[in-house]
């Protein structure tokens, strides 16, 4: 199960690309991809922002920093579930947190996590396993002439680079450098092989493309469609055009299904390897524990006949012996069902990782069983001696099974 | 409307250029003050043409203030008496004159789902059922009307034209009622595609301050076009010095002038008389009107006007601007401009012959280059 995060700077439409990409999905289609949500609050952010995107014709509301909605998605692709969990955060808490801070430094980087603004964003980075980072080439392509403009666009580039910095290193190539609304990019696009050649050719500071040649590299526009109308003011404002189609969210999709695909095969090969290792560890376990139960059941059956032998002798002596033979022949019983049942579990397909159990009466039945052992053998041995000693006036006994320490 | 239609395309450009203006603005407005303003008036032109572009069906209001001759140049326009005439604040609800088999009139009401429809047997019905539904004349039920539509077989009609007879604005009514119709006018404004601007002359050469103001505050994105009633009281260079004295006086150089005589023509039609009709100066009126009406000719008419007014808007920069290369203009809306560009590109190839080169002209004239 892979963990799927969005991030993105300011404007760079993680919230509508989001809405529409759940909606677009939110049918089962065949083998095609599934999403689904999974809680109330998933549900909510998405039927609002798609009310206002188609009713109202108008965006969603900037996030303000500081507000951080969780939202989670399960996405459903070749009989496989994985999350998509999309922490809401304003961009420009991604933009400031990435921007700003170099957090190759371990101090700026624990101090930033222990932020209140910051430190939800770096942990919800941590624990994910692929990313998709939004851009907005707007943000890129336009001279900053306004004031301040130029330390924008530069804290924006480095956001990216920052955030890449940052994330590459467990992430490497589960990493997508995702460019919306790109339907206003078409003449910036025209002629460009590729969104590499775009990333390179238009964020260049970043370096982004030559550092991290294995990320992807997508374009999306989740609503292309849109028409303009005056405010009262008289600014045009762009509205959503009804009924509106997307462009290649089916490639953003692609990327994360096989991403996802790819992580859950590594996945499984990496429990596969473990199974085997397990078993090998189990079957070294079970034939030492054999080898015990073998060496009980060898020592319970001497000190049996030993013990039969004393009854011609000394009756109460021979009982003894005759007792604890069965008590160890009990143990020795017991462990032998256990290693059974232990045998049919690992057999059952339905358990994937059989584990020898340190099973609380094996255990302790095994370890009096050992200590009765112990004392016997040092019993006989003693009574060895002493027998050994007046055997001149005796004849010899039968030999005594050896008694192991475990 | 299909995607990939000229008119579709060049709608587009017109939405890419707001954008672009808009940009600009914003982004170099705090710097240059006047820029705001100037990209604001372009954008409101852009937002006109647009309109005019999309629109089904054409709405072109005669606007002006009370008692300058509205009713009779309508009249004379459709060839018999259908507007009333009156001496007094009269139209107190906009009137839409619309092409129709019969006569007939539908009124809408404020407060009312009902309409009222009403056919008529010959124009002077019609005129009475306007004149009872839609004119001052202290019937309470008559403020209650949003708007009339009259339905009639005039030929100027034909193509589809609707041409509105609107209150006159800075008419005085009594008490309550003061400024209600030209509240009624200015509600109704956002419905209109087109202004026909009419002032009333008996001689002089004179534009009333509340005329100029009213065209300044509501009609000056709209109205391409003044037309002078009374004409027959102007010689031939004295319209050419109310022209000069309006272009000065409002500031604008684009309107263009039409010298009518509403009484003249509308006997010249009556009687058929054809000089006096070439006299009255309304065949030039209704070949504006047929003009503006026509579909076949729209799309180029308003490609020229988009490139008129990037030109202006070039040009303007140009002065405005001399610090800044030609090259860097556009720079700070680097995508907007290039969006312009290409939208620019996909409207001339879905256009054909007519517009070929149209992106490269938009492109240079933007740059102020000459047009």
């Amino acid at each position: 199960m892979a963990r799927i995060a969005i991030v993105g700077t300011r404007e760079s439409g993680k919230t509508v690309l989001m809405t529409v990409l759940a909606k677009r999905y939110q049918n089962r289609n065949g083998n095609a991809p599934f999403l689904k949500a999974m809680n109330p609050q998933t549900m909510a952010f998405t039927e609002k922002n798609w009310h206002r995107l188609t009713q109202e014709r108008d965006w969603p509301p900037l996030t303000p920093p500081g507000d951080l909605l969780k939202l989670h998605w399960a996405l459903e692709s070749d009989g496989h579930s994985h999350e998509i969990h999309l922490v809401d955060f304003a961009g420009e808490t991604f933009r400031t947190a990435f921007g700003k801070h170099n957090l190759r430094e371990p101090q700026i980087r624990s101090q930033l996590c222990a932020d209140p603004l910051y430190g939800p964003l770096l942990a919800y980075l941590d624990q994910a396993d692929v990313v998709v980072l939004l851009v907005n080439l707007r943000d890129y392509v336009n001279a900053p002439v306004a004031p301040g403009g130029m330390e924008l666009m530069l804290e924006n580039q480095w956001a990216l680079r920052g955030a890449l910095d940052y994330m590459a290193p467990w992430l490497n190539n589960r990493v997508a450098a995702v460019f919306t609304q790109i339907d206003q990019y078409a003449e910036l696009v025209n002629g460009r092989r590729s969104w590499r050649d775009v990333m390179r050719e238009h964020l260049p500071a970043t370096q982004i493309a030559d550092i991290y040649p294995d990320i992807s590299c997508l374009g999306v526009s989740a609503i292309p469609e849109t028409e303009i109308e005056l405010a009262p003011g008289g600014a045009p404002f762009p509205r959503p055009a009804a009924n509106f189609q997307s462009w290649h969210l089916e490639d953003l999709m692609f990327f994360l299904t096989e991403t996802c695909k790819a992580i859950r095969v590594k996945q499984e090969a990496e429990a596969e390897a473990a199974r085997v290792a397990s078993e090998a560890q189990s079957d070294k376990l079970r034939a030492e524990r054999e080898a015990k139960v073998a060496e009980g059941q060898r020592w319970a059956i001497g000190t049996a006949i030993v013990g039969l032998c004393f009854m011609f002798f000394s009756p109460g002596f021979g009982a003894l012996l005759l007792l604890i033979s069965i008590v160890v022949a009990v143990v020795v019983q017991s462990i032998v069902s256990d290693s059974q049942k232990l045998n049919r579990q690992a057999s059952s397909p339905t358990v994937s990782h059989p584990q020898i159990p340190d099973s609380q009466s094996s255990g302790v039945f095994w370890k009096i069983g050992i200590q009765i052992g112990d004392l016997i053998g040092a019993a006989l041995k003693k009574f060895d001696a002493s027998a050994s000693a007046s055997q001149k006036h005796k004849s010899t006994p039968p030999p005594i099974p050896p008694v192991h320490k475990q | 409307m299909s995607a990939s239609t000229p008119t579709a395309h060049l709608a587009k450009v017109i939405d890419c250029l707001q954008l672009l203006l808009h940009q600009h603005a914003r982004v170099r407005g705090p710097a240059h003050p006047e820029l705001a303003s100037a990209a604001q008036e372009a954008i409101q032109q852009l937002h006109w043409a647009k309109r005019r572009l999309l629109a089904e069906q054409l709405v072109v209001a005669f606007v002006g203030l009370t008692n300058t001759g509205k009713s009779t140049l309508l009249n004379a326009l459709f060839g018999e008496t259908i507007a009333p005439k009156w001496n007094g604040p009269c139209s107190s609800a906009p009137v839409e004159f619309r092409h129709g088999p019969v006569y007939r009139a539908t009124a809408s009401y404020r407060n009312r789902v009902k309409r009222m429809h009403q056919q008529c047997g010959s124009a002077a019905e019609l005129c009475e059922t306007i004149k009872a539904n839609a004119t001052e004349n202290g019937n309470a039920a008559v403020g209650m009307v949003d708007r009339l539509v009259a339905e009639l077989p005039a030929q100027v009609l034909a193509s589809g034209l609707v041409i509105a007879d609107t209150p006159g604005f800075g008419a005085a009514q009594p008490g309550a009622d003061a400024g209600k119709h030209q509240q009624s006018l200015v509600s109704y404004l956002p419905r209109v595609h087109q202004v026909f601007w009419v002032v009333r002359t008996s001689g002089e050469i004179s534009l009333s301050r509340e005329e100029a103001d009213f065209y300044r505050q509501r009609l000056s994105d709209c109205c391409d076009d003044l037309v002078v009633t009374g004409a027959e009281h102007l010689e031939a260079e004295h319209r050419d010095q109310f022209a000069r004295f309006c272009r000065d006086n409002l500031g604008v150089h684009f309107l263009r002038f039409h010298f009518v005589s509403g009484k003249q023509g509308y006997a010249a039609k009556r009687n058929g008389d054809t000089d006096l009709l070439n006299r009255s100066g309304l065949p030039a009126l209704e070949a504006r009107l047929t003009e503006v009406a026509d579909t076949s000719t729209r799309l180029t008419r308003l490609a020229d006007e988009v490139l008129n007014l990037t030109a202006d808007f070039g040009a303007w920069l140009s002065q405005s601007d001399a610090g800044l290369a030609r090259e860097q203009r556009w720079n700070c809306a680097k995508v907007e401009w290039l969006n312009v560009l290409h939208c620019a590109g996909k409207f001339e190839a879905s256009g054909g012959v007519p517009f070929l080169g149209w992106r490269d002209n938009i492109g240079s004239t933007l740059q102020g280059g000459p047009r």
